[in-house]
């Protein structure tokens, strides 16, 4: 228990820091600026309580907007994403439900069910992020283009760091398998 | 009673996500004001020292363009030293200080962060209410302006980049001296639009820009930037101007807070008159 909290904790200072200290300063042509740091809330285990969920999430979004001076626009986003995520669980469960043990890895998952269950999310949160950002409808096709740009950026990273970082999701596989 | 309770246990989730989501549109509303100063900002000690630490690190990418601005600059000044000029008239100029009368004065400060890639930007400095910054002084860079100052901690202070969706600077034409309003649509970090400039006003290519001093926070005649592109042919009585940025958005590190030593008199002579529109 003791030591799944800290896993936790350390994904939460690792996914904040390369936020804040990588991400946060990509001044590449103005549109770029993914926000992989959502990835914390996405991966907590299933069996989370929903309450806990929420709280955990304001305190990134908070976090974020820290270092940013955004004020509470991505606590707002991301507290919305978390009031998703067991709706969206739900509705892409596999045929026999989730274990309480299982990780929402694309090792344990399957890789399709993983690109589907980030893509919806991470679309969701930047949409809502950038749309609250703008604060305003005529600016419309544009944040629309501007966050569908970056959910692709955002889900190729995640899948990346997937590829390099998310090594124990297979290892279970292989003991199941 | 009990229904009362059962209804908020049997909805908690989503009675506890609406508390949790009116208290960020709070801090958002908050941050949002400029009047008032708001609690979730970047100059908090933990951030602004983190952002600190990342600064000195692209700084030191950035040495070259900022060494580059800095001789530029030098050399500005170098030719209002007072032994290049030859003294044309055998007259000695007295000045005097009840004639001369100082109106602005300069304070150079670190850009601690700094963003271009968000639809509102902001700075944050390294400098606050200890050295005597308040809130919305200007912000200037060797090449033009930069922002206003936002909030003010004892040592940082937050900036509103003029890379902002409210950002809205009176600007004056220099070959002309027409006067329009600069605002940023979100494009481009390097290119900002200028409103208000009617159809007959003739702009060229290449025509500068530079502010005035009607709004009271920038001294008159600091550079914004060059017309790149005029475009007349829209529906409407104005001009569509782009304008190529002066400043490096994407690469400051060493900036100047202008404070107006004028500006309540000014403020509390036009006050009176905000009403009368």
């Amino acid at each position: 228990m003791i030591a799944k909290t800290l896993q936790q904790f350390f994904r939460f200072l690792f996914l904040i820091g390369i936020q804040v200290i990588l991400l946060n300063h990509i001044q590449w042509s103005g549109y770029v600026n993914p926000y992989v740091y959502i990835l914390f809330i996405l991966m907590l285990p299933v069996e989370t309580p929903n309450w806990l969920l929420l709280v955990l999430a304001f305190v990134t979004g908070l976090t974020v907007d820290m270092f940013g001076t955004s004020g509470g626009i991505h606590a707002a986003a991301t507290v919305l994403l978390a009031f998703a995520r067991p709706g969206i669980l739900r509705l892409i469960a596999p045929r026999d439900g989730y274990d309480t043990e299982t990780k929402l890895t694309p090792g344990a998952m399957g890789f399709n069910w993983f690109i589907t269950y980030i893509s919806i999310m991470v679309i969701l949160h930047h949409l809502t992020y950038f749309y609250i950002e703008v604060f305003r409808f005529s600016e419309f096709f544009m944040t629309f283009l501007k966050a569908i740009i970056n959910s692709i950026i955002t889900i190729v990273l995640i899948v990346i760091g997937q590829f390099l970082f998310g090594r124990q999701g297979k290892r279970n596989e292989r003991i199941i398998g | 009673m009990r229904n009362l309770f059962l209804f908020l246990w049997k909805y908690n989730f989503f009675i506890f996500f609406l508390l949790l989501e009116i208290l960020c549109g709070y801090l958002i509303v908050q941050n949002n004001n400029f009047q008032r100063a708001s609690f979730v900002n970047s100059t908090n000690l933990a951030a602004a020292k983190l952002n600190y630490a990342v600064s000195s690190v692209t700084e030191y990418i950035n040495l070259g363009i900022t060494n580059d601005a800095l001789s530029r600059e030098n050399a500005g000044f170098k030719s209002l030293m007072p032994e290049v000029f030859y003294i044309d008239s055998a007259i000695r100029r007295v000045q005097s200080d009840t004639v001369l009368r100082q109106q602005y004065t300069f304070m150079t400060a670190k850009v601690v962060n700094n963003s271009t890639n968000r639809r509102s930007n902001y700075l944050t400095l390294n400098r606050g209410s200890m050295q005597g910054v308040k809130p919305e002084m200007g912000v200037i860079c060797p090449n033009g302006i930069v922002g206003i100052v936002k909030d003010v901690s004892d040592h940082y202070c937050s900036v509103i980049s003029f890379l902002h969706k409210d950002s809205r600077f009176s600007a004056r034409l220099k070959r002309t001296s027409f006067i329009g309003s600069m605002v940023w649509d979100g494009f481009d970090a390097t290119h900002g639009t200028l409103n208000d400039i009617e159809k007959h006003v003739k702009v060229l290519k290449g025509d500068t820009v530079i502010t005035t001093s009607f709004s009271s926070i920038f001294p008159e005649g600091i550079m914004i930037g060059v017309v790149d592109k005029v475009d007349p042919s829209r529906g409407s009585t104005f001009q569509d101007i782009s304008i190529r940025l002066a400043t490096p958005f994407g690469s400051l590190s060493y900036v100047y807070i202008v404070e107006n030593l004028l500006k309540n008199e000014q403020q509390a002579l036009e006050e009176p008159l905000k009403n009368d529109r």
